[in-house]
């Protein structure tokens, strides 16, 4: 001490620390000067400022099924003071007795930035994240510093300490998309914070620091490690004790799933639809109450068959078949499921793939994929429209080829690569045989397939060309369910929707869904595709529908593409229309371990079994409606003549009564 | 003491220079202890807060809030005004912006059908359709919307279900022929009208004051107004009301066969308010026509 003062004794220095701390001081004070002018204006009332009720969004049985936006702020006696105690402790445990500013942890944090390498340590008081959070982006530079640092000295001169603390336990970003404890308890503990313990509180409280690094849902480990260290503070500063320390660290916490992870495709949909058409203002802000058509029970039965099935097929699929061309070995097979209320074209459940955050691309509605022979049902409707063939007239299956102006000569081939001569048209329907879908599109013209489908509700734009009929324009899943309800309705066609009604936050109503309904299609012909589609679910390739129990009136059509890049199962009951898209995402093929190709028949119907089995029990269907012209005949599915008691494998088809003439069309003259 | 004690570690130090160094020392202490340098500057920069701009996440928030409250408002207020508000079909349709519909009840439906002339009913819906749908029971409401330049009328039971619909275009529904046929004469041979006549000048001066709403709850078709040949003269407003919430205008014109009357429907209450603006007016001005300009 002695040696200390006598260098003192002898230097002038001491007089250079208040001059160097006034320069200092003008400085900071001419600086100030400078920034004052853009210093933002601090409200009246801070404590629970921007207090705005969430955009509530529905389900159709009435469930809050996800917030959007608001700011849902709590009174400052209502939170727990478990939370309070904890949040002081760790962010500023001086914060009672400062004026805004910590002089002591500056120079502290000054000392350790400085001296210590690779150590930044922060000094920002209570009050001055609530100043950064309310005011200022979270760039770090020195003038947003000073801005924050003049703006907190003000708040402190504005306001009580207990509306600053209210303020900023109601600001505080927690992640995932809670701001304020109040958001922040619901989302991670599905209570609100006035009900939070001790436990729950050490571990929100140490979430701000890093709200993506100490994320529990992401992070659990991590997480934890910063809840001890909360209670750790707390312990020191006096607000707990041991016994309290380890008990609260050793409880087991209950995290809350109601997050918007679930439904969330359909709820990216039903966001965009919003966004799309009252701008994100009113979404975000504006405290409405949306009420949309998913029915969570369909919409949960969806998500638990699409996952079970893809992960079923995944492992029956071979890797390698998929994985040679495949630049990404981890792309993973995909699916896409809609369902729609036949009666009213409501969307009951939507997947658009396997999880929303992994790839939010929604297949449901904005892929565009070959749909295959799952398109025939439109040419089929559109052959039985031009008046000249019934389902019991008999075509040729054979090798064909039709040339086409300008583009060469066209020669499908059947999925088998045989062909089985003459046939039935019912027969080669349900059989998918490709030759004779495409002697029915040379014969009724590509535009009529694809007027015909777009009365029905495909909205894509299809190429005029004959292959259109075999299903190579690419539709969505969410086009293809709404086309086939046309058929289940008996050529009602139903505009589909995902929101019924939306209102203000008094409960004045801004838009109602009106279920429009139009006649497109010919009932009698459109219930003999009904009929048809009924057999690819009893004999033809969907019959893995019976297989798994389903045994009421269902009818379907499946579809596969080349290479097996896609396989599709559309279906309806008299009450749903459900269709199921399979596949990956780069159109790599499907093949089975053994080297069989996946189908629509094996790879998306059995998903779309899975889930009509489970919906059926809650959506009850009746029999198909048939017409009052329709009369039913056994047929030879050879000839076509009238069965007898010698005919072999005899099948039923529906015809309109005019036209039921049994008659023995050969089609075979057409000259190709 | 103090003095001294200070001169031990500084003996060179002149007097003026230690008073200024001790009352840094007490100054730098005090504010330490009390931060009053903190509270002056917080003090200072509270008194000229209002003098500086909304800045930051929190008005930004404000600001957003605040226009999602208008535009929120304005839809509502549109949606009500002609839910509520209107007094004729034609009033309804006329209001109706594009891409957006009106809901209104099964009752207030059949009240503007009945008010409508024969052949724009015939437009809407055949008579006989209205009973049949009538006689199911089940219709609850009536949707129209304005869809490119279409009016969509939709018949609806209670779950939205479309019972009947009908589409019209916009241009061929005959709104003129939803008031009475014009009078040929002056508007001085309509007693009814004698007692509130005023200048074409001061009525759609007035008129132009008045906010989009309203304006069209007095004159719905102001298109009409300006495909007429000759030159408007007079506005006379009729003395009885011609509904619960109507009230009959009457636009003198004159054009080369002499003066002829147009009839318009206003709403009472904004054709009300219009005239206590126009008497307003023309105590100061004395601008109320009794003389045929």
């Amino acid at each position: 001490m002695k040696v200390f003062l006598k260098l003192l004794k002898y230097h002038k220095v001491i007089l250079l620390i208040p001059i160097l701390f006034i320069v200092l001081s003008l400085c900071i004070i001419l600086l100030s000067f400078e920034v004052i002018n853009d210093l933002p204006q601090i409200p009246k009332s801070i404590g629970r400022v921007n207090n705005t009720p969430p955009t509530e969004i529905f389900s159709a049985d009435g469930n809050l099924i996800f917030t959007l936006g608001g700011c849902q702020t709590i009174e400052l006696e209502k939170v727990s003071k478990n939370f309070l105690y904890a949040i002081v402790a760790t962010e500023d445990h001086r914060f009672w007795n400062h004026s805004g500013v910590s002089k002591l942890r500056i120079l502290k944090a000054l000392f350790v930035t400085l001296l210590i390498s690779d150590k930044v340590q922060g000094a920002s008081t209570i009050t001055q994240q609530l100043a950064k959070n309310l005011f200022f982006s979270f760039e770090k530079t020195c003038m947003r510093k000073l801005r924050e640092f003049l703006v907190a000295l003000q708040i402190e001169a504005q306001f009580s300490k207990k509306e600053i603390l209210e303020a900023y336990v109601n600001q505080i970003p927690f992640g995932s998309g809670a701001y304020g404890i109040e958001k922040a308890a619901k989302i991670f503990f599905n209570k609100s914070a006035s009900s939070l313990t001790l436990s729950e509180a050490s571990l929100l409280a140490g979430i701000p620091k890093s709200p993506t690094r100490y994320n529990p849902y992401l992070y659990p480990d991590r997480a934890k490690k910063r809840q001890l260290i909360v209670l750790k503070r707390m312990l020191q500063v006096g607000f707990i004790d041991k016994n309290q320390l380890m008990s609260s660290y050793e409880q087991p916490l209950c995290y809350s799933h109601n997050n918007a992870k679930i439904n969330s495709y359909f709820l990216d949909a039903v966001i965009k639809y919003l966004e799309k058409n009252y701008g994100s203002e009113i979404v975000y802000h504006g405290s409405l109450k949306v009420h949309t058509t998913m029915n969570s029970q369909i919409q949960h039965f969806a998500e638990v068959s699409m996952e079970n099935g893809l992960h079923r097929l995944e492992k029956q699929i071979d890797p390698i078949y998929g994985a040679n061309k495949c630049i990404d070995s981890d792309i993973r097979l995909q699916g896409a499921i809609v369902s729609i209320d036949v009666n009213t074209g409501a969307v009951l459940a939507m997947v658009g793939g396997r999880d929303f955050y992994e790839t939010p691309f929604n297949r449901a509605i904005k892929s565009n994929r070959q749909p295959g022979s799952s398109f025939k049902p439109f040419l089929y409707y559109s052959a039985f429209a031009d008046g000249k063939i019934s389902p019991n007239d008999v075509i040729i299956d054979k090798k064909i080829s039709i040339p086409i102006p300008g583009s060469g000569i066209w020669e499908p081939k059947n999925f088998g690569r045989n062909y089985k001569g003459p046939i039935v048209i019912k027969k080669a329907f349900v059989d998918s045989i490709n030759t004779v879908a495409a002697q029915l599109v040379d014969k009724v013209g590509p535009k009529a397939v694809i007027d015909t489908a777009h009365k029905c509700g495909i909205k894509s734009k299809l190429d005029p060309v004959y292959s259109v009929a075999l299903g190579t324009s690419g539709v969505s899943p969410f086009e293809m369910a709404s086309a086939f309800s046309t058929f289940a309705s008996g050529g009602i066609y139903r505009k589909p929707y995902i929101v019924s009604r939306i209102e203000n936050i008094n409960g004045q109503v801004l838009e109602e869904q009106v279920i429009n309904s139009c006649n497109v299609l010919n009932p009698a012909i459109c219930y003999q595709i009904v009929d048809m589609m009924c057999d690819v679910v009893k004999i033809g390739p969907g019959k893995i529908v019976r297989y798994m129990g389903l045994n009421m009136d269902v009818a379907g059509k499946t579809g596969t593409t080349n290479g097996y890049n896609d396989a599709w199962f559309t279906g309806f009951t008299t009450s749903l229309s459900t269709s199921v898209w399979v596949g990956f995402d780069k159109c790599y093929g499907m093949k089975y371990k053994c080297g069989i190709g996946v189908t629509g028949g094996t790879g998306a119907a059995p998903i779309w079994s899975d889930f009509m089995l489970k919906v059926t029990e809650i959506c009850p269907s009746v029999p198909f409606n048939i017409p009052n012209n329709i009369s039913f005949c056994m047929i030879d599915p050879v000839t076509g003549n009238k069965a007898n008691f010698w005919t072999k494998n005899p099948i039923q088809v529906a015809l309109i009564k005019e036209k039921s003439n049994i008659k023995s069309l050969k089609i075979s003259n057409i000259k190709r | 003491m103090i003095w001294n004690g200070f001169r031990y570690f500084v003996p060179s130090i002149s007097k003026k220079w230690s008073l200024l160094v001790l009352i840094f020392s007490i100054l730098l202490a005090t504010e330490i202890y009390f931060g009053w340098i903190e509270y002056l500057v917080g003090q200072w920069l509270r008194s000229h807060n209002d003098n500086r701009p909304e800045l930051g996440v929190v008005w930004e928030i404000e600001h957003k809030k605040q226009i999602a409250s208008d535009q929120l408002s304005k839809l509502i207020n549109n949606r009500s005004s002609i839910q509520n508000g209107s007094v004729s079909f034609t009033h309804m349709l006329v209001s109706l912006s594009e891409g957006r519909g009106v809901m209104i009840s099964y009752a207030h439906f059949v009240d503007f059908y009945r008010q409508l002339p024969k052949s724009v009913a015939n437009k809407v819906f055949c008579p006989y359709l209205i009973l049949k749908t009538a006689s199911k029971q089940s219709w609850d409401r009536t949707y129209f919307e304005k869809i490119k330049n279409k009016i969509n009328i939709y018949l609806l039971d209670s779950n939205n279900n479309i019972l009947e619909q009908n589409n019209i275009k916009h241009d061929l529904l005959d709104f003129s022929s939803m008031v009475r046929p014009n009078f040929n004469g002056s508007i001085d041979d309509l007693p009814n009208f004698k007692n509130n006549v005023y200048s074409a000048n001061v009525f759609f001066s007035v008129l132009s004051t008045l906010p989009e709403n309203n304006r069209r709850n007095i004159i719905n078709l102001p298109k009409k107004l300006i495909n007429i040949d000759g030159e408007i003269l007079r506005v006379g407003i009729s003395d009885i009301f011609h509904s619960e919430k109507t009230i009959e205008l009457g636009i003198e014109i004159e054009d080369s066969y002499g003066y002829r009357v147009v009839f318009f429907h206003g709403n009472l209450e904004d054709v009300n308010n219009i005239i206590s603006i126009m008497n307003n007016w023309d105590k100061n001005s004395n601008l109320k026509s009794t003389i045929k300009q």
